[in-house]
């Protein structure tokens, strides 16, 4: 699959604190790509060097494959929209006239995608409604309908679901997910709300301190968080050869412990490690939440 | 750049700090129209429009003060700034789109001034020009270019600092500043060189007699041409000499005009083209 984002060795830095440090990342195309970190892991810094919003400070990165210090970099950009902390638009006018406002900023000869761009994000019965008496959820959507005007194959959503109400949040992934399965748009989007983010991404990439800790797939982080049983067992060897005849799927963590993918019948299984001279020495049910990972990952909130 | 000088255009349009600034202008004129012929009715003066149009010039510094770094400033609090840089216009574009637009806005709110004292003028009072074609020539260029430079300095101002209040409060208070400063120029130079003598009668009827004495505050040599540079410099000095209707010195401003235009507008894009936006 190739990638429509690419980062390497990219480095921010604001007079002597450094926000981002040599962090490498990797957005395939079609997918939604989360960036999960912390308050002042980096993400809104990254979202801002990708806008062009600033200039990193060494290092580069690549849009639909032209690097960031090539003079091509201004038409990649035209095939990109985002959202940057708060949504961009001007408070004392109406949604439809911020759209015709972003239309003439991208050259457009018409406004003719205007009530349809409006209708996708909501907002189509808004009328003559300044945006500055908007509720937060319809300024997002109106920056996703700002940020949508040029057709753009890349969004970059910074903290979508920040400041909203459970249907706001709920509304905001509707569109997200649509956007990405009808009109094929690339997602790049940060949160830190880490049970929403899991509903959307098909890819992330974990940030903290300013660095790139992993990238994973959804899907491999899926097998990573999968639901189990962990036992600790004097003999490891028992426990394999027990768990083979058995038929479960399992997998060796260490000399002692084992992770168990299959629903175990416990009086059966220490039954049989006994008789093989194998003590169990605990048993516990274990499911990783995308929460209980990316601690891991970091280091919980150790610094 | 067409296509921000084309939304800049329509924001401008729907700008209500705009629309306050020539309806302000609007009343402005025709306060100034009414005062001439008050003073028609009492003294008898004979009203031209030269001496009506000159009347708003030291307000320039102000209006285009409080109508770029509102306009601007709404860019960057309204965020909007960011849409137009991320879909890849270049900063440099951005910045003289901005400077572009402001300069028209504050050429519109001079020209209706001018439109309305003339309108008003000629019509009710029956004022004509007085001065020769040339002379008003001089003063229009002067005039458009005093402007443009009050534009760069605040566009600059505004396009280099974010926060809208402290911009707006930092360019009115700035305009303030500069006509102070023109204020106190101008009245060293007007300095008389020698106290002319006087002959006085006091209450008791002697007569005393002053010599004529040499002014100490009167500047001289060096002193006198910085001071005189500064005045034409300065847009706000420049404001002063075509209220009083004194064009005599119209290339120097006019060239000071323009430096400040290209120096200020050169600096703002350098460092804009290297700012962190937010």
């Amino acid at each position: 699959m190739d990638e429509i984002v690419t980062a390497n060795a990219l480095s921010k830095q604001y007079g002597s604190f450094r926000a981002l440090k040599d962090l490498s990342m990797h957005v395939p195309r079609g997918s939604i790509y989360g960036i999960v970190g912390k308050n002042g892991a980096g993400k809104t810094t990254l979202i801002r060097l990708l806008c062009g919003l600033q200039n990193p400070t060494s290092g580069e990165y690549t849009l639909y494959g032209v690097l960031n210090t090539s003079r091509e970099i201004k038409k990649a950009r035209r095939r990109m929209g985002a959202v940057v902390e708060s949504p961009s638009a001007y408070l004392e006018m109406t949604a439809e006239d911020n759209v015709k406002e972003q239309y003439r900023i991208l050259g457009l000869p018409s406004f003719e995608g205007v009530p349809e761009l409006l209708q996708l994000v909501g907002l189509s019965d808004t009328g003559k409604k300044k945006v500055k008496n908007f509720s937060l959820g319809m300024r997002q959507r109106l920056g996703i309908a700002l940020a949508l005007a040029g057709d753009p194959d890349l969004l970059v959503l910074d903290e979508p679901a920040n400041g909203l109400d459970p249907q706001g949040i709920v509304e905001m992934r509707e569109l997200i997910l649509r956007l990405n399965r009808e009109r094929e748009i690339t997602v790049i989007l940060s949160s830190h709300i880490l049970d929403e983010l899991s509903r959307l991404a098909t890819h992330y990439g974990f940030l903290d301190k300013g660095h790139m800790v992993k990238e994973i797939s959804a899907k491999e982080l899926e097998a990573a968080c999968r639901r189990c049983v962990r036992v600790e067992v004097t003999d490891i060897k028992v426990l394999s050869r027990v768990l083979e005849t058995l038929g479960m799927e399992y997998e060796i963590r260490s000399d002692q412990e084992a992770d168990i993918f299959a629903k175990v019948n416990i009086t059966r299984l220490v039954l049989a490690l006994h008789e093989e001279g194998c003590e169990l020495l605990s048993i516990r049910e274990r499911e990783e939440s995308l929460e209980n990972y990316y601690i891991n990952l970091v280091g919980g909130g150790k610094r | 750049m067409t296509r921000l000088l084309s939304a800049n255009f329509v924001h401008l349009k729907k700008n209500r700090c705009f629309w306050t600034c020539i309806w302000f202008m609007v009343l402005y004129g025709a306060f100034m129209v009414y005062m001439n012929y008050w003073s028609m009715c009492r003294y008898g003066y004979d009203s031209t429009l030269d001496s009506m149009c000159r009347g708003y010039t030291n307000l320039m510094g102000f209006a285009s003060a409080l109508l770029v770094s509102l306009f601007l400033g709404t860019e960057y609090s309204d965020g909007v700034i960011r849409n137009k840089l991320v879909v890849g216009h270049q900063r440099h574009t951005v910045y003289l789109a901005g400077l572009t637009v402001n300069a028209v806005g504050v050429l519109m709110i001079n020209a209706v001034y001018v439109g309305v004292v003339i309108l008003l003028g000629a019509s009710f009072l029956g004022a004509s020009w007085q001065a020769d074609p040339l002379t008003l020539l001089k003063a229009a260029a002067v005039t458009v270019l005093m402007d443009l430079s009050y534009t760069a300095i605040f566009t600059m101002c505004s396009m280099l600092n974010q926060n809208k209040a402290s911009v707006t409060a930092g360019a009115i208070l700035g305009a303030l500043i500069l006509c102070l400063m023109s204020g106190y120029i101008q009245s060293r130079l007007n300095e008389p060189k020698i106290y002319e003598a006087y002959t006085e009668v006091t209450d008791k009827g002697y007569v005393i007699t002053r010599e004529a004495v040499e002014n100490p505050f009167y500047l001289e040599g060096t002193k006198r041409e910085a001071y005189t540079v500064l005045n034409d410099l300065l847009p706000s000095g420049q404001g002063m000499q075509l209220g009083s209707g004194d064009v005599s010195r119209a290339g120097q401003m006019s060239l000071y005009s323009g430096l400040i235009l290209v120096l200020f507008t050169g600096t703002g894009i350098f460092f804009f083209c290297r700012k962190d936006i937010k």
